[in-house]
């Protein structure tokens, strides 16, 4: 049985499946990044609180860590909490965009103990450089591939989808099944951080009335080859292929079940701050730092990394409230959401809600109102318009020097108020 | 339900290394339930598109909750 399908319903709340990001130096300053990462923090853990954070993981239940950063490789105790991670008996993988993985640095990792490692490659060169702001990235994630491969890690990809790359998604697949992947993760790029400043980068609602069947097409082939295509927790939902965009196997029935943010998911970042998961907006869910207090004790009473467990269909608003799917959807992914809306509980970026819109002719647009204020994992705001299927689309044929283009400038800040919901 | 991240890692299902330290068996909860997809047959909602159709979504999940299993039983996931 494995570490990461689980009977989410049954299971009390322990943070089996946590992302650590151990730093937010990066050798990267991609455009939609969701923790504008690319210099450190003021302050982040050390090698030695990390390692007591491993132990704390471990005595939790955690089953699988997946390191991040930033660069997770640019902590300067990265080996060793690797090491420590697989001593304990949790699973370590790492995510990474790879551009700094050479064969001896894959090597020391396969000996510290990774076994799976994942490349963040956004598209086919042109697109990928440019979203990653990074000449010769693409060619870089890809020669990680091989030097992870040769040290005999499995590997797998990473992709954030959006208007700018969303036409690479078919020819990026064959790139990376020649490189030996076994596993592709698909999301969407959510207006978070660096991507809330680009909003036409970002998809439109009802641009997952034909991403998502490209997707599940995509999934069909994947199957044959033997890749595992799954979808990150804000693709979706309950489509007509729902079982298939995300079950492992072919003949699965598993469907989305809501958001585990803090019932079965961690998200750690490098200041220690806990969280749900490691997308959700800091101002308005980090918890307390392990720097501070025991995990296990912000774990079970920290109410901000709590907060999204008791939550209940009275607790959605708009489409979502009233969806026959909200009990178990219970809106989709959270971050996404409220980075689109100033809070959870009602998710546009839903082909269910999509389909149904377009079944009587209307769909939505994401029009910005205001502007993220600059720091990492925060977000803006926008309005829904609901309008005609066929209405003209003022995002249209720009080019791909206007889909990165920082669009926001003109709005006035989204104001951060401590505790607020923004 | 497979447990994903937006920075996770993909889950690889063939991974030798990927086994649950537990040994627990739940390995397939998640999915469907025999009730769900038992109380979304008998609605028919299996055979909905999920759009014009998703009234019989609607009712699967009317007749979820009249096994009494209301948010732990999955309406059926249209096909």
């Amino acid at each position: 049985m494995s570490r990461r399908r689980l009977d989410v319903l049954a299971q009390p709340h322990h943070p089996a499946y946590v992302v650590w990001e151990l730093t937010l130096r990066c050798d990267h300053a991609c455009t939609h990044c969701g923790s504008r990462a690319a210099v450190a923090r003021d302050v982040e853990l050390t090698t030695a609180q990390a390692l007591r954070v491993v132990d704390e993981l471990a005595a939790l239940g955690a089953r699988e860590v997946v390191l991040i950063g930033g660069e997770a490789y640019l902590h300067e105790g990265f080996f060793e909490i690797v090491a420590a991670l697989a001593r304990a008996g949790v699973r370590p993988t790492m995510t990474t965009g790879g551009k700094g993985i050479t064969g001896p640095l894959a090597e020391r990792m396969a000996t510290a103990g990774l076994r799976l490692c994942s490349v963040s490659i956004d598209g086919l060169r042109a697109t990928h450089d440019r979203m990653r702001a990074s000449h010769g990235s693409f060619d870089r994630a890809t020669a990680a591939l091989g030097h992870l491969r040769a040290a005999g890690i499995r590997t797998a990809a990473n992709t954030n989808v959006n208007r700018l790359n969303r036409a690479d998604l078919e020819p990026l697949y064959e790139h990376l099944r020649a490189q030996g992947i076994v596993a592709w993760q698909v999301q969407l790029t959510a207006p978070l951080g660096r991507a809330a400043d680009r909003p036409e980068m970002i998809l439109q609602p009802w641009d997952l009335l034909e991403l998502v069947p490209r997707i599940v097409a995509l999934k069909r082939r994947a199957f044959a080859d033997g890749i595992r295509l799954m979808p990150g927790n804000n693709l979706g939902y309950f489509g007509p292929e729902e079982a298939l965009l995300r079950s492992p196997t072919e003949d699965g029935d598993d469907h989305f079940a809501g958001c585990q943010a803090g019932r079965l998911v961690m998200g750690i970042e490098s200041d220690g701050a806990i969280k749900g998961c490691p997308s959700l907006q800091t101002h308005a869910y980090a918890g307390r730092s392990v720097a501070e207090a025991p995990l296990a004790t912000i774990w079970a009473d920290d109410a901000r990394v709590g907060s999204l467990r008791g939550r209940t269909v009275e607790d959605l608003w708009g489409f979502c409230r009233t969806c026959a799917f909200a009990r178990t959807c219970m809106g989709g992914c959270t971050f996404t959401a409220h980075s689109i809306l100033g809070r959870p509980g009602n998710n546009p970026y839903c082909h269910f809600r999509a389909r149904t819109l377009a079944a009587a002719g209307r769909r939505e647009r994401l029009v910005p109102l205001q502007r993220a204020p600059g720091r990492p994992f925060d977000h803006g705001r926008f309005a829904l318009v609901e309008e005609d299927l066929d209405a003209p689309d003022p995002g249209a044929g720009l080019d791909p020097a206007q889909r990165v283009a920082l669009g926001t400038r003109a709005l006035p800040v989204l104001p951060v108020l401590p505790g607020c919901d923004g | 339900m497979t447990l994903m991240a937006c920075y996770g890692v993909p889950y690889d299902p063939d991974d030798p290394t990927d086994t649950d330290p537990t040994g627990s068996t739940e390995g397939t909860a998640g999915t469907a339930t025999e009730e769900s997809t038992a109380a979304a047959e008998s609605t028919g909602a299996a055979e909905s598109t999920g759009t014009a159709e998703s009234t019989g979504a609607a009712e699967s999940t009317g007749s979820a909750e009249s096994t009494g299993a209301g948010a732990a039983d999955p309406p059926a996931a249209p096909r």
